[in-house]
């Protein structure tokens, strides 16, 4: 009784942040995107009679104040309506729903590579630590994360494409479509993992209860995986929960390199055209995966930290 | 019939000497106290003896076990006799204990490692253990963590991981210091019940004196990295012969008799950087001369069983040699 109470607490609290945290990612989209220029300006001709822009401007509601548009859109949001896509004439929320499947296979895949290759990585360089396991894990660690990434998918369409001819350089019909943009994506993920999984690894391994393993005879790899590993997969969990939201947000970049039709491309080509609905979308839904992965991650914690899953149920044993 | 022998134990973090030779033997079954202040290498003793120190320390010395040498043998040997011949239990249960894995995970690890157990067995003799060490409803408690516990409680759970393995010896490090003052009783208890049961040996640690003198046989003094004084428990309380034990056992305050005002050794401990030359307590002993900073005394039999590294030593062979340096004098 007590634990669903505590868990019904829990959700509650999270939700009340989750909405707050949404309300204020929209204001700022609104305003800074009404004040970062005129969108009709981008829409029509440049020789477009006043009095047809005029009545564009009452057609989109650009003619009241902002404070009114501002309120109108609140309230429609509200409602399940996003707005209407100047650019597209369709409801903005369906322009970019369309668009979601190929962000969540390339930013998902993208994910779940960069947490193949960056955990064991990371676990790796713990086992040889201070030698030239370590040291090699870790350069390559830095390698992946401080190369910009535009700038090696360059490398890699020059490579690949270019000298080698083994991928596509663009396009999203083949399943070689996605190799390139997974490794642009996935490497500075898979850097970061590594890299934490590391420090986080060489953290455990001080803590008293890793000699008291030793002293009772554990040898050094179960010692490692079975000690160390699961104390120290709880921070890299976390870490993931943020990482999805830089799937999604720094697919931008790499979706319109590789001409990936995802909603980073959109989201590009939407504030181009000051499709404002659209960009609003976008954001939203952005803000809302973000929400949506730290409430998994406190979701993952509580199952991976014993601690914690006591702090869940509320209190008491 | 000696179980462990430690000869000529030395240590060095970063090339700074922190244990200085330590000459220790265990018999079967026997309890050896360990006392002196924070750092005067107690623990590192018996970290360095088991090959638990990191690997920045330098260790020498021999450690030979039942007459084997077990210092820097190979892991595969050494993580037979940790657990398995030698355990160790620590200061502080809670975090010793591994905060995500259950209890039951815990005990029966060193079940399957050292018994070879599996299943069910490892789950039948676990309850066992924890009967064994008292804590209650056993059968439900296994699947609990660390943190559901009390600090007794764990504790208790550390000691039956400890005996999960048979050791023939147990190194207790500080086992009580972390508790409240009843449950340091229990705990002191449960170990001697222990003892009782299975004749296995034991090494205490501990910078208080009561501790050891209700608990072992045979106490030594430790200070900056040296063993000073060995002795009968029971004759080393009534007769320290090193100043600094009987500083040590000065300082406790006397249950019977007139309030008085408690001794304290003046002076700290030597940074193990800088030790004064000579012997490391020189300069806050009562009892100093000039030969006293010429070399480390060496350690040096008198009377039962007894040692003491100290220039004093020879008064204590040759009762009579103070009169006739007076008269020399």
């Amino acid at each position: 009784m007590s634990r669903l109470k505590g868990f019904l607490w829990f959700l509650a609290l999270r939700l009340a942040r989750a909405t707050a945290t949404l309300a204020i990612c929209v204001t700022i989209v609104f305003v800074v995107l009404r004040s970062a220029g005129d969108p009709l300006a981008s829409l029509l001709p440049d020789d477009t009679p006043p009095d047809v822009v005029e009545i564009y401007r009452e057609r989109f509601g650009l003619d009241q104040s902002i404070w009114q548009q501002y309120l109108g859109y609140l309230q429609s949001v509200a409602h399940g309506d996003f707005g209407r896509s100047f650019v597209h004439h369709r409801d903005a929320l369906a322009v970019v729903w369309e668009r979601v499947p190929a962000t969540l296979e390339l930013g998902g895949l993208a994910l779940i590579a960069a947490v193949l290759i960056g955990v064991p990585l990371g676990v790796l360089a713990t086992f040889g630590r201070n030698t030239w396991v370590d040291r090699a894990a870790m350069s390559a660690a830095v390698f992946g994360y401080s190369l910009p990434n535009f700038f090696l998918a360059i490398l890699l369409i020059l490579w690949l494409s270019l000298s080698l001819r083994l991928l596509p350089s663009a396009g999203s019909d083949l399943p070689q479509h996605l190799i390139m943009p997974i490794i642009v994506l996935g490497a500075p993920a898979a850097a970061k993992i590594a890299r934490f999984t590391r420090t986080s690894m060489v953290e455990v391994i001080g803590q008293p209860f890793m000699r008291a393993a030793a002293a009772k005879g554990v040898p050094t790899r179960p010692r490692l995986i079975g000690h160390a590993f699961p104390n120290a997969a709880i921070p890299v969990v976390t870490f993931l929960g943020f990482e999805i939201g830089a799937m999604i947000g720094g697919g931008v970049v790499t979706e319109t390199i590789f001409a990936w039709p995802g909603l980073g491309r959109l989201l590009v080509q939407a504030v181009g055209q000051r499709d404002l609905a659209v960009v609003q979308t976008i954001v939203l839904m952005i803000a809302a995966t973000m929400v949506c992965a730290n409430l998994l991650v406190d979701l993952a914690y509580g199952w991976l930290d014993p601690r914690v899953r006591v702090g869940l149920r509320g209190t008491g044993k | 019939m000696t179980l462990v022998a430690i000869e000529g134990l030395t240590v060095d973090f970063d090339g700074v000497r922190v244990l200085h030779g330590i000459d220790l033997h265990v018999g079967k079954g026997e309890a050896v106290g360990l006392v002196g202040e924070s750092g005067s290498g107690k623990s590192v003793t018996w970290l360095a003896a088991l090959g638990l120190l990191p690997g920045k320390a330098r260790v020498g010395g021999r450690v030979k076990l039942e007459g084997a040498d077990i210092l820097g043998a190979p892991d595969q040997t050494l993580d037979r006799i940790r657990g398995g011949r030698i355990a160790m239990i620590f200061q502080d249960p809670a975090s010793a204990l591994n905060p995500v894995l259950t209890i039951r995970r815990q005990i029966g690890e060193s079940l399957a490692l050292h018994r070879g157990l599996s299943g069910a067995a490892i789950k039948a003799e676990a309850r066992r253990l924890l009967d064994l060490v008292g804590i209650p409803d056993a059968e439900r408690r296994l699947s609990a963590y660390p943190h559901e516990f009390s600090g007794g409680q764990n504790q208790r759970i550390m000691i039956a991981m400890a005996l999960a393995g048979n050791p023939d010896l147990l190194v207790a490090d500080e086992p009580t210091t972390a508790l409240d003052a009843t449950i340091q009783a229990q705990i002191l208890d449960l170990i001697r019940d222990i003892r009782r049961e299975t004749g296995m040996a034991l090494v205490l640690i501990s910078h208080d004196l009561g501790v050891v003198a209700q608990t072992c046989d045979r106490v030594c003094v430790m200070y900056a990295g040296r063993i000073v004084e060995e002795a009968p428990a029971a004759v080393l309380f009534d007769d320290p012969a090193h100043p600094y034990a009987s500083g040590l056992i000065g300082a406790l305050p006397a249950i019977e008799g007139p309030r008085q005002r408690l001794s304290a050794i003046a002076g700290t401990v030597p940074d193990p950087r800088a030790l004064p030359p000579g012997c490391s307590f020189g300069p806050r002993c009562l009892h100093a001369t000039g030969a006293c900073t010429q070399a480390p005394p060496a350690l040096t039999t008198f009377g039962d069983g007894r040692r003491m590294a100290c220039v004093l030593a020879k008064y204590r062979l040759e009762p009579t040699a103070i009169a006739r340096e007076l008269v020399d004098a």
